[in-house]
């Protein structure tokens, strides 16, 4: 057999062999691959004067063996003689070769390969051979994007959209290691086979997925601290705006309200409770590994790779000063090596007024006025009430809104470089007209391995957001205030513009439609980018650089002209405001991990520097030439001016360095060390460093002997830690103080004034956090139910508090001063179970996820220990920050008791308030009189407990899901029913929201009688109300069509449609009945005009666009 | 090698830079308070403490103050329930907080001024003009402070040190002050103002004999020569009125002609203009403590687009009806009787509305401009080409009603605002010179000098009996019937009553009503707000639809007004509520 082997060796060059190479050969080489060898004998014989060839033949027929060499075999043609007796192959080999310059190779198939000594040189090439096969899931679908690798190499490839990989050299002692994320993964011998078929099944244990942790990522089962992990993909079945509104009711320990209702709103979110009474407490947002400076808003939900929250402080240590109102790591989605990859995403969704506000309509309209002695009607009600004829002014304002979203991304690339791309767009428009949000994303990561030892790698996450018409929530005052008596248009067909003209000046909510007079844009930039550089230095030492920069830009301007109902006749006004923000984070990281025996141990070391520039400039014009130039061009406004706010630079930067220590024992005992030492230039000169540690211990019960042979149990852990983290979230400057400008005239000379409105504070320091959290986490069945509790304790020291000063200091700004001292307790319980298996129960699978969790905050101290309350700004000891602190109400002053009411200065009909004892502590009674020492903390915003669920049915290609959560307890402020706010004056002069009034024929406790000079001071206290809710956030009902109807795509896509309606109901909601909307916020106090003296913090339900339904259709494809 | 490599590239990578130097906060854009150590400073401090009076003159907090619950007015049906009624709810109601946290910025605005312009870069004479002119202001805020809630904390120093600690002064020591500063501010100050706005002497003067009147009737504060120094005072500007370049407009109506506020006649005004960056204008999104909007114009007028005559709407002339407050019985049937001898009534109050909306005119015959509303002012007038008049008998603005019918005060009347929405860019008219005549008076009286207190008394009552539209004869007969009208002043008791209602005549609605009443007492002592409210109001006319009327719920204690809520809360000691509340 003559075959050019020279060329066989060089790797260049295979095509050639293939087509030099007969076809018989081909098929023999395969032949003899696929059967076993034989083993081999002894051989005996003698030869006189053969050539080197006709010795080879010989074998060849006597034995299994077969020979390969080439033309150039020169030896082949050399005479030798030579006698041999029992031995073996390569002893009879060894002699015929002896004096030629070729030598061989015995391969396991019985293969000889003969060839010039140089070309034998790596002998594993030839032996390695070629094996293909598919990757299916249990039910023999294909998957795509399976990591086939040969273990102890570097080498592997990944499945492609059909399963398919094809591995190349691969040797038959070789394990192949197959894993796709959420499948068990599997090791198979190669032995002799070409073809290896691998079907992998689901996985039910997670205990070995890597989470990411704060500057690196751990397994779950080594994990010592709080932290929830979010189901990402999960999280998609649910649409959102938004990656908060997403996460809600997901997360046990992290409360997540809605605040406001109209497109492009956000959420407040709170991990484990609030700390501090000044200062920020929102959580630390970590995308790729970086401070996020924007708004978590801006990141496409497709984009996300995992979520991962930090609770405890052993895990939010690591974050130092910025982590201590717990983290948020978003890691973003990364290519992988294969081909290229597509998905989209998208659906398209009406948005529907959920419920609309329950006015009165014009009977019972016109029966309040004869209850508030308000007998005045303008000719047109008069007309109505002879007609009968009414106008429900929120049918006329609401209409169905449209939600978009498209999502489109490509993934793909080679071992050593991997690319992920994606582009989105969303867009929302809101139940009132004109209110829109929309949305572009653009994202790209790089990676790449440079050599063996380095990889690089970039993100860069941008997106454009734009909100437009905000100021038609403005229409919301005429669609419930207007009279149900007055007509929208007039007789001619035009808008009657200010259809209660005599009473007020407000226009009708139509003329909000008409925006070449009005209009306002918010628009959002924000690129946010990270780039990494990672080397391995020597074993188990790796040395990474982060390095982050985050830059984005806000442009708001705004226009109201004069014919509108924001300006109602005033000169027209336009506002511009741009602000950046520019931040970037340089990290310098080591990494070194190693196993000595039983001792396995991780170190992390961190050095990094942040700064972050906000600069904003702010101008209002008045009189505009002509309303259509709108924001377009300032100077054809008469006047221009500086905004009072919205024009500044604000700076601020840390310095930190970080060592973290992980330590486990025979994978039983885990200790975490930690330590972070933060400068922060916000603070005052000399108290500007900190350094703190946290310790955290698990121990991994299951691993011990003990508990091996109880099957039942899958994972037991104990987890303690104790650490401390600080807070200096407070504006830059802070300890600085400061003037603010007033105005003034002598004539016609303009001039400005400034005065002292902040004292400067060198005292200023940090608000320090102690943390300990006990948890357990246990898992059962293979971990089909497993779960996790949680109990911390936080004690907050040296609390920023903003001192209000009394009003003879002549200061009215307030002062930071670190007193006070708060406390957070709580407990955190995560079940989650696979009620029924799809393998036991015909294909038909449900699963449950809950959790239930509550947080019991209160303020420890104020100032000095005898100070137990600060009224002013709502803060009392003992109570929740979100304290609210009011007059009691009992009921309403009822007929028969007429004479003690005059006690009190009043009649039926009134709010009975109730007459507190004096001093609260007993003896004294009641004084007979209401006044200010008649006010208690009557309750707090803070539910008694808080959780959510999802549950998830399939059966084949459906599934159902249904996301809710729930609140129980809690005070909800509304200002809607505060006659402060109007919506609930009752005093005839306007409409308002329906409630149960009291009459002499109606003697209810529930809202006084209506007057038409109803007194604002003390009916706040009629707008408290159970907080208590179950709202199911979406139901969801999709299909993964059959690969029958995707084939045409392509034989492994994955398309799965669906429909959904989000917030589909509300329950058990006591607020509801009282004539509420939607216990969820909708702002906070101190953006609400209208609540009366309560704290700027506390988050009101306010007379927000009603609450918005959205009925969803999409598909997710992906190929 | 290659290890070598990485660790360059790791030495590079590791920005050295100097922590503390990095970590060292540069406000670029922040104003602190070095500011007002500077010339420009001290200039900026002083405008703001300026600027602060338009917290007072023209808003609402301030009308509360001293308007509501009065002689004079009574509660409309928007108005104040608590500060009109004397209800139990004034302690929490923040209504008139504004004069006591503003009033305290602006002293310690002052403040900086006195302390820092000596040394800021000022020649001498412009350092005294500053301090002379803070001194002023810091007087006038202590003056309001003092006579609405008592005892007040005294602060004379600048404020750069927090401190939630606060103490009450007796009311002499705050008086001491007050005087002190005045006394020096008198001599300082330029006879004649540089500036419209600017205090000078005249203001000085008038204020300071203003001062010494109510410390006169102030138990615990008063001296013996209170009177005396009020009268040498005022007497000051009197004598000296061509000095001062102070003169009375012979014409009543003129003083508060819209575009002449700044006639000879007077004294001090809290500036505004129609320069919308300066003036503070604008439709006024609210009427708190917090607005620096004059809408004096709104409060005092019914809502007479409400009145049922189509073709009378709301126009920027007529303003708009906020109808904080209506005028008394009192005022209108016993203060204003004589409205024929003395013009001030005809000249005070709007009566007559004319048809201003051509399309929406619905009676017969009329067309625009023929007057659409008239309140003689009698039951039985004279027919008249009106569509509706209104008489007495049928003036109302309860509780329970938007519709309210009453005269109108004019004072503040406002036709260059740029829309009917809009607050007014007209300065607010505080210290004028016809009330310096009346402030001699009253101490003229008490020095026992009647003939010289009648003979200030006629000054005002001479100019107030001038009617353009009669003849010289024909004014100088009604002057000498007004002079007939006025009693001999022996008698403090009719004398002080006369005086007041001489007051209520000129001064009307100008803001300083309440404290008239509480600085002022009968024979018997009793203060002259609880004698008025209780007896000369009553019986009410208009009666208060449910509401428990002022004069059945006023208390002794009702001559201080509660102090702030918030300044209580907020003092760390125990600051201590005004007795009663």
């Amino acid at each position: 057999m003559k075959i050019k082997l020279g060329s066989y060796f060089s790797p260049w060059k295979k095509c050639k062999i293939l087509i030099i190479m007969k076809l018989s050969v081909i098929l023999m080489v395969v032949f003899t691959l696929n059967i076993s060898a034989i083993g081999f004998g002894q051989f005996s014989f003698k030869a006189e004067d053969k050539t080197v060839r006709e010795i080879l033949d010989i074998i060849e027929q006597g034995s299994n063996y077969r020979f390969f060499y080439n033309d150039e075999f020169e030896s082949a043609s050399k005479k030798v003689s030579l006698e041999v007796r029992n031995k073996d192959i390569n002893q009879v080999l060894d002699r015929i070769l002896a004096t030629t310059d070729y030598t061989y190779k015995v391969f396991e198939n019985n293969l000889i390969v003969i060839s010039l000594k140089e070309n034998i040189r790596e002998q594993s090439d030839l032996q390695q051979n070629i094996v293909r096969g598919i990757v299916t899931d249990e039910k023999g679908n294909p998957i795509a994007g399976a990591t086939v690798a040969i273990k102890g190499t570097t080498r592997g490839t990944t499945t492609d959209s059909n399963g398919n990989y094809v591995l190349e050299g691969v040797a038959p002692g070789s394990i192949l290691a197959v894993s796709f994320i959420g499948y068990q993964g599997q090791e198979i011998t190669v032995g002799d086979r070409a073809q290896i078929n691998i079907s992998l099944q689901q996985e039910l244990t997670a205990l070995d997925e890597v989470v990411v942790v704060g500057y690196g990522v751990q397994r779950k089962s080594d994990i010592t601290g709080s932290i929830t992990s979010v189901d990402v993909e999960k999280l998609r079945d649910v649409p959102a705006a938004n990656i908060p509104k997403a996460l809600q009711g997901k997360t046990a320990g992290v409360e997540i309200q809605n605040i406001g209702r109209q497109p492009g709103a956000g959420t407040q979110i709170r991990i484990r409770g609030s700390r501090s009474l000044s200062a920020s407490n929102d959580p630390l947002v970590i995308v790729d590994g970086i401070p996020f400076g924007g708004s978590i808003n801006d990141i496409a939900s497709e984009d996300i790779a995992s979520i991962e929250v930090l609770k405890d402080a052993s895990a939010t240590v690591i974050y130092g000063s910025r982590g201590s109102n717990g983290v948020i790591i978003i890691s973003t989605r990364k290519g992988e090596a294969g081909s290229i990859r597509a998905s989209y995403n998208g659906y398209v969704g009406l948005n529907t007024v959920a419920r609309s506000y329950d006015v009165y309509n014009a009977e019972e309209f016109i029966n309040l006025r004869t209850a508030a002695n308000y007998t005045n009607y303008m000719p047109d009600e008069i007309e109505s009430m002879l007609l009968g004829r009414e106008t429900d002014w929120q049918n006329l304002a609401y209409q169905t809104g449209v939600t978009h979203n498209h999502e489109l991304s490509f993934s793909g690339g080679t071992e050593k470089f991997q690319y992920s791309m994606s582009g989105g767009y969303y867009n929302e428009s809101g139940v009132l007209p004109i209110i829109s949000y929309s949305r572009y994303n653009l994202r790209m990561a790089l990676d790449q391995q440079l050599g063996k030892r380095i990889r690089m790698g970039l993100t860069s996450m941008n997106s454009f957001g734009t909100t437009s018409g905000s100021q038609a929530t403005g229409m919301m005052w005429p669609i419930y205030s207007l009279t149900p008596l007055m007509v929208p248009y007039e007789n001619d067909g035009s808008l009657n513009k200010q259809p209660a003209f005599d009473t007020d000046y407000t226009y009708n909510p139509l003329t909000f439609l008409n925006q070449t007079n009005w209009g306002d844009m918010n628009r959002r930039n924000a690129s946010f980018n990270t780039m990494y550089l990672e080397a391995d230095l020597f074993k188990g030492l790796k040395y990474r650089a982060n390095l982050g920069f985050d830059f984005s830009t806000t442009k708001y301007n705004s226009y109201q002209g004069s014919d509108t109902n924001m300006r109602q006749g005033s000169e027209s006004t336009g506002t511009v405001s741009n602000s950046d923000n520019l931040a970037y984070t340089i990290e310098n990281l080591l990494l070194f991990d190693k196993v000595f025996g039983d001792h396995k141990i991780g170190i992390t070391a961190m050095q990094s520097i942040q700064e972050s520039t906000s600069t904003g400039s702010s101008f209002v014009g008045t009189t505009l030439a002509a309303d259509y130039v709108q924001w377009n061009n300032f100077n054809l406004f008469e006047v221009i001016d500086a905004a009072s706010s919205g024009n500044y630079y604000s700076n601020w930067r840390l310095v930190s360095f970080m060592g973290r220590v992980n330590y486990s024992f025979r994978d039983k005992y885990l200790l975490t060390v930690t330590g972070r030492s933060d400068g922060s230039s916000r603070l005052a000169e000399g108290k500007k460093w900190h350094s703190y540690p946290a310790v955290a211990l698990a121990w991994k019960i299951k691993q011990e002997s003990f508990l091996q042979g109880l099957e039942v149990l899958s994972n037991l852990k104990l987890r303690a830690g104790y650490g401390q983290t600080s807070n200096t979230s407070i504006n830059p400057y802070t300890t600085k103080g400061g003037l603010s400008g007033t105005l003034y005239s002598f004539g016609d000379r303009g001039v400005n004034g400034y005065y002292v409105s902040s004292l400067p504070n060198t005292e200023l320091t940090w608000e320090f956090t102690k943390q300990t959290n006990l948890g357990i986490d246990f898992g059962f069945l293979k971990e089909r139910i497993n779960g996790s509790i949680d109990f911390y304790m936080q004690k907050t020291d040296g609390v920023l508090l903003g001192v209000q000063l009394p009003g003879s200091q002549g200061v009215p700004g307030s002062f930071l001063k670190n007193i006070g001292a708060t406390e957070n307790k709580g407990l955190e319980i995560v079940l989650n179970g696979v009620i029924l298996n799809p393998v036991s129960n015909n294909g038909f699978s449900w699963e449950m996820n809950a959790n239930v969790f509550f947080n019991r905050e209160k303020i420890t101290a104020l100032q000095d220990t005898s100070v137990t309350k600060d009224i002013g700004n709502g803060w009392f000891v003992g109570y929740p920050s979100s304290a609210i602190y009011d007059w009691v109400k009992l009921g309403i002053w009822q007929t028969d008791e007429a004479a003690e009411a005059a006690v009190y200065g009043a009649k039926p009909g009134d709010i009975k308030l109730e007459d507190l004892d004096p001093d609260g502590d007993g003896p004294l009674l009641p004084d007979g009189k209401i006044d200010d020492n008649d006010r208690k903390v009557l309750g707090s915003s803070q539910p008694k407990l808080m959780g959510g669920f999802t549950s998830t049915w399939g059966y084949k290609g459906l599934d159902l899901s249904v996301v809710g959560y729930f609140r129980v307890g809690g005070t909800i402020s509304s200002t809607l029913h505060m006659p402060n706010n109007y919506w609930n004056r009752l005093d005839g002069r306007r409409n308002g929201i329906q409630v149960d009034y009291w009459t002499e024929t109606n003697p209810t406790n529930d809202m006084p009688k209506p007057d038409m000079s109803i007194n604002a001071a003390r009916t706040n206290v009629l707008g408290y109300f159970d907080g208590s809710f179950l709202k199911i956030r979406s139901i969801n009902l999709g299909y993964n069509l059959n690969q029958r109807f995707t084939n045409w795509i392509s034989p492994t896509a994955k398309v799965r449609a669906y429909v959904s309606v989000t917030d589909p109901f509300l329950l058990f909601s006591p607020y509801l009945k009282a004539g509420g909307l939607d216990p969820e916020p909708t702002n906070n106090a101190s953006s609400d005009n209208n609540a009366l003296s309560m704290p700027a913090r506390t988050l009101v339900v306010g007379t927000g666009i009603p609450p918005v339904r959205k009925f969803i259709f999409g598909v997710n494809v992906r190929f | 090698m290659k290890n070598f490599k990485y660790s360059a590239l790791i030495f590079v990578i590791f920005l050295m830079v100097s922590c503390e130097e990095f970590l060292k906060e540069d406000p670029k854009s922040l104003l602190t308070a070095q500011y007002l150590e500077s010339e420009a400073g001290v200039n900026s401090a002083l405008y703001s403490a300026y600027s602060d009076l338009r917290y007072i003159y023209g808003g609402e907090s301030a009308m509360n103050a001293t308007c509501s619950g009065t002689d004079e007015w009574q509660k409309g049906p928007d108005g104040n329930a608590n500060y009109n009624l004397y209800q139990s709810g004034m302690a929490a109601d923040g209504a008139i907080s504004g004069l006591w946290n503003w009033g305290y910025t602006a002293i310690n605005t002052a403040n900086a001024v006195i302390k820092y312009a000596p040394t800021c870069g000022m020649t001498p004479a412009e350092a005294d003009q500053a301090i002379a002119e803070a001194k002023y202001l810091r007087a006038t805020w202590y003056f309001l402070i003092i006579q609405t809630f008592g005892p007040c904390p005294l602060n004379l120093e600048f404020i750069s040190e927090p401190s939630t600690e606060a103490y009450r002064e007796p009311v002499s020591e705050v008086y001491s002050a007050i005087i002190d500063d005045l006394e020096e501010a008198k001599l300082v100050l330029p006879a004649v103002e540089a500036e419209a706005g600017r205090a000078d002497a005249a203001a000085a003067y008038h204020l300071l004999a203003k001062v010494y009147l109510a410390r006169a009737t102030t138990a615990g504060a008063n001296a013996a020569s209170d009177y005396l120094q009020a009268y040498n005072n005022a007497m000051e500007l009197v004598n000296n009125a061509a000095t001062y370049e102070l003169a009375l407009l012979q014409d009543f109506e003129d003083v508060f002609e819209p575009r002449n506020e700044h006639n000879s006649e007077v004294i001090f005004t809290v500036e505004r203009n129609t320069d919308i960056l300066y003036n503070n204008a604008g439709n006024p999104s609210g009427a708190g403590s917090s607005s620096k909007n004059n809408i004096a114009f709104m409060f005092f007028r019914p809502n007479y687009s409400a009145w049922g005559v189509g073709g009378l709407i709301r126009d920027i002339p007529y303003g708009r009806p906020w109808h904080r407050v209506r005028p008394t019985n009192y005022l209108l049937d016993v203060i204003f009787q004589d409205r024929t001898d003395d013009t001030r009534y005809n000249k005070t109050f709007q009566t007559m509305w004319k048809l201003n909306d051509a399309a929406a005119i619905t009676a017969s015959g009329f067309v625009l401009g023929d007057t659409a509303a008239w309140l003689p002012g009698v039951e039985s007038p004279r027919a008249a080409h009106v569509v509706k008049i209104f008489k007495p008998s049928q003036y109302y603005g309860n509780n329970g009603q938007t519709m309210s019918v009453y005269p109108a005060l004019s004072k503040y009347n406002d036709i260059d605002r740029p829309d009917v929405a809009e607050s007014s860019v007209r300065p607010f008219i505080v210290h004028r010179f016809a009330e310096t005549y009346l402030i001699a008076a009253e101490a003229a009286m008490y020095l026992n000098r009647p003939a010289e207190a009648i003979s200030l008394v006629n000054v005002i009552r001479d100019r107030a009996s001038f009617n353009a539209s009669r003849t010289t004869a024909e004014n100088l007969l009604a002057s000498q019937r007004l002079r007939n009208k006025v009693p001999d002043m022996t008698d403090y008791d009719t004398g002080i009553s006369f005086i007041l209602d001489e007051r209520s005549r000129e001064l009307c609605g100008e803001y300083m009503r309440w404290w008239d009443l509480v600085r002022t007492r009968t024979e018997s002592g009793e203060v002259q707000l609880l004698h008025r409210v209780r007896n000369l109001v009553t019986p009410v006319i208009y009666s208060d639809n449910g509401h428990i009327p002022a004069y059945q719920n006023i208390q002794d204690y009702h001559v201080l007004r509660p102090i702030p809520q918030s300044q209580i809360d907020l003092t760390s000691n125990d600051f201590g509520q005004n007795d009663g509340y």
